[in-house]
């Protein structure tokens, strides 16, 4: 087991009016991509400002690298952050703007000039080093303020949100770059955001945060199939919940009931009856049929909602439950999904995940 | 084009109401500009053809060369160190925030709020106790304190239009608080130090009556000019007046052409 590169040791922050970070343990790996993702609020932001030295932890401590980082002023610590304003300098070129750090650190003009060229070039700003920052488009600021915080060859980089400010298409296209950097430079990434298409296009890892605690960190896979408790499986939102309780088991399987009826799901583990059996079910691994007959629950399409080549199908169940199901283009117009029209709902009990019981 | 008649009558009388405001406000000093290079000894119509008579006396004068030199000596001293402290004091109230914020701010900004006799008469009172009556520090170290709240007032105005990041995401550049200071924080406020700058050298040229109560026998070119006054009806004075007025404008334009009011020149940091 290698030693983490960096290590949150029940890191906690608290403002006069407001506990952000609350007691967090946290290892990163040298070299992984992760992902801190969660509501507004939820204390991801303050935990990278945490990590970078811009604030002072209340509580807990920080190593990077082995390193203690208590009392380390953020100025030494060499954990260079792309914001979510970006923070250029408006009163420096491009350049100017590429090669503050190493002015910083004593690197003469020519070779910091020099070092600040290649890295625009890396970036594809090549041909902008003496423009103006207002002159910049989105994407080519964005590029800017990445080519500023790599140009010291760090060993980690912080990004807070840093295409929240791009149009959709140019997000898309700094996610793939920022991909590549990442490959190519096989140092450590921690990448704030709160879209989920971010983070399950670019992480290793994906830590989910909630009210200053972390719910769960894992491949974003096993976060997207295996959620930790409610909380992550409705962040996650392809997730439906169905809240029931133990009646028994067999077979490596539990009976839970619920409101909705009897279902079986795999066992993680021998529970007692009467216990709390919630379980998610992915909205991809949910089957429709036209039939009312057969086996399943019953409920009406509420609506549909486009995602890029498949649609979301709102259905709802008796009681007011609302299920969301995932399916190609082509199976919807198949069963004719209109508002209004009855379907079953089944699915292979091999899916459904149930919920580890809280510690 | 035809406008109806109405239209141009209200366009006109706009213009006339503007031209007569302007005129009321730049006449007297017209009259200054003009009859200073009058060849009448007493500034009487009809004129008496242009000379350059009185700017030449002014320039053989010692005690207006004296007061001139005194002038631009207090106003350079003034200029510098309110711009220091007006930065400081605006940094101050950007940065931190702490419990007696409010009292700090006032006591910076509430000297040119003092009606200047009163305030030149405490200044006396109390610069004379400390045995600094009658130098020229002492009349700038008044100027100062009158000065500072403008250069804050624009510097502040400034710091307004820093981004709250830029100074953090610097320090996270490997620069230090003090190397953001010098590196990021001065060069954003540049044209507001220079405006500041020069605007303090204004307020402090023009100021007359506190430099009066506590210049002693240093004179300022506004007190010279009211001893002359006081003297016998002197020539001199329009073309005194003029050079001060020269002076004062120029100030003023240099502080404006940085304050930044230009519009769209605002540069995009949040």
């Amino acid at each position: 087991m290698p030693t983490p590169y960096i290590a949150l040791d029940k890191l906690d922050k608290r403002y006069p009016d407001h506990h952000a970070v609350k007691s967090i343990d946290l290892d990163i790996d040298a070299g992984e991509f992760i992902a801190i993702m969660g509501p507004s609020g939820c204390g991801k932001s303050t935990t990278l400002r945490l990590i970078a030295g811009l604030d002072e932890p209340t509580g807990g401590e920080i190593r990077i690298g082995g390193d203690s980082m208590r009392g380390v002023p953020a100025f030494q610590r060499n954990t260079p952050m792309v914001w979510q304003s970006l923070a250029l300098f408006p009163f420096l070129t491009v350049a100017e703007n590429v090669a503050f750090p190493l002015r910083m650190q004593k690197v003469g003009a020519a070779e910091r000039r020099k070092r600040a060229l290649d890295w625009l070039d890396r970036l594809g700003l090549a041909g902008m080093a003496e423009r103006n920052i207002a002159q910049l488009s989105g994407g080519q600021r964005q590029r800017v303020a990445i080519a500023r915080a790599l140009v010291t060859e760090p060993s980690v980089l912080l990004l807070d949100e840093p295409l929240s400010a791009l149009d959709a298409h140019l997000r898309v296209r700094m996610q793939t770059e920022l991909s590549r950097l990442h490959r190519e430079l096989g140092i450590t990434f921690v990448y704030v955001t709160h879209a989920q298409s971010e983070a399950f296009a670019l992480a290793d890892r994906i830590v989910i945060m909630s009210e200053g605690h972390i719910q769960q960190v894992g491949r974003p896979q096993d976060v997207y199939r295996a959620p930790a408790n409610a909380f992550v499986a409705e962040f996650m939102g392809m997730n439906n919940l169905i809240r029931g309780e133990v009646r028994g088991g067999a077979d490596g399987q539990l009976e839970i009931g619920s409101a909705l009826g009897d279902f079986r799901v795999p066992a993680d583990a021998a529970r007692p009856e009467g216990s709390r059996g919630d379980f998610v079910i992915a909205a991809d691994r949910i089957a429709l049929a036209a039939d009312i007959e057969g086996p399943g629950i019953a409920g009406t399409v509420l609506g549909l909602e486009f995602v890029g080549s498949t649609q979301t199908v709102f259905v709802e169940i008796e009681g007011g439950t609302e299920f969301r199901v995932q399916k190609q283009q082509h199976e919807i117009e198949a069963l004719d999904l209109v508002p209004g029209r009855r379907v079953k709902l089944s699915w292979d009990s091999r899916h459904a995940w149930l919920l580890p019981q809280a510690a | 084009m035809n406008r109806p008649l109405a239209t141009r009558l209200s366009r006109l009388a706009q213009y006339g109401f503007l031209g007569a405001l302007f005129l009321f406000i730049a006449t007297p000093m017209l009259v200054i500009v003009v009859f200073s290079f009058d060849a009448n000894r007493f500034p009487t119509i009809p004129w008496g053809g242009f000379s350059l008579e009185w700017h030449r006396a002014i320039l053989d004068d010692p005690m207006i060369r004296d007061a001139f030199v005194n002038s631009v000596l207090v106003g350079l001293g003034t200029a510098i160190a309110s711009t220091v402290l007006g930065f400081a004091a605006a940094y101050i109230d950007f940065r931190y925030r702490f419990q007696l914020k409010l009292p700090f701010v006032l006591l910076v900004a509430v000297p040119p709020a003092v009606p200047a006799t009163i305030l030149g008469m405490a200044m006396l009172a109390f610069l004379s106790r400390l045995g600094l009556f009658g130098r020229l520090e002492t009349i700038m170290a008044c100027h100062v304190a009158i000065a500072t709240s403008f250069s804050m007032a624009i510097i502040r105005l400034r710091l307004n239009d820093l981004s709250r990041d830029l100074e953090p995401a610097a320090w996270n550049l490997g620069a230090s608080p003090a190397a953001a200071l010098i590196h990021v924080v001065l060069p954003f406020c540049k044209p507001a130090l220079i405006a500041s700058f020069f605007l303090s050298a204004a307020v402090s040229f023009d100021e007359f009556l506190i430099a009066w109560f506590v210049g002693g026998v240093h004179e300022t070119l506004p007190v010279r000019i009211l001893n002359l006054l006081q003297g016998q009806v002197n020539p001199k004075i329009n073309a005194v007046g003029t050079v001060v007025l020269v002076v004062s404008v120029a100030l003023v334009l240099l502080a404006q052409r940085f304050t930044g009011v230009r519009a769209g020149r605002r540069n995009p940091t949040s």
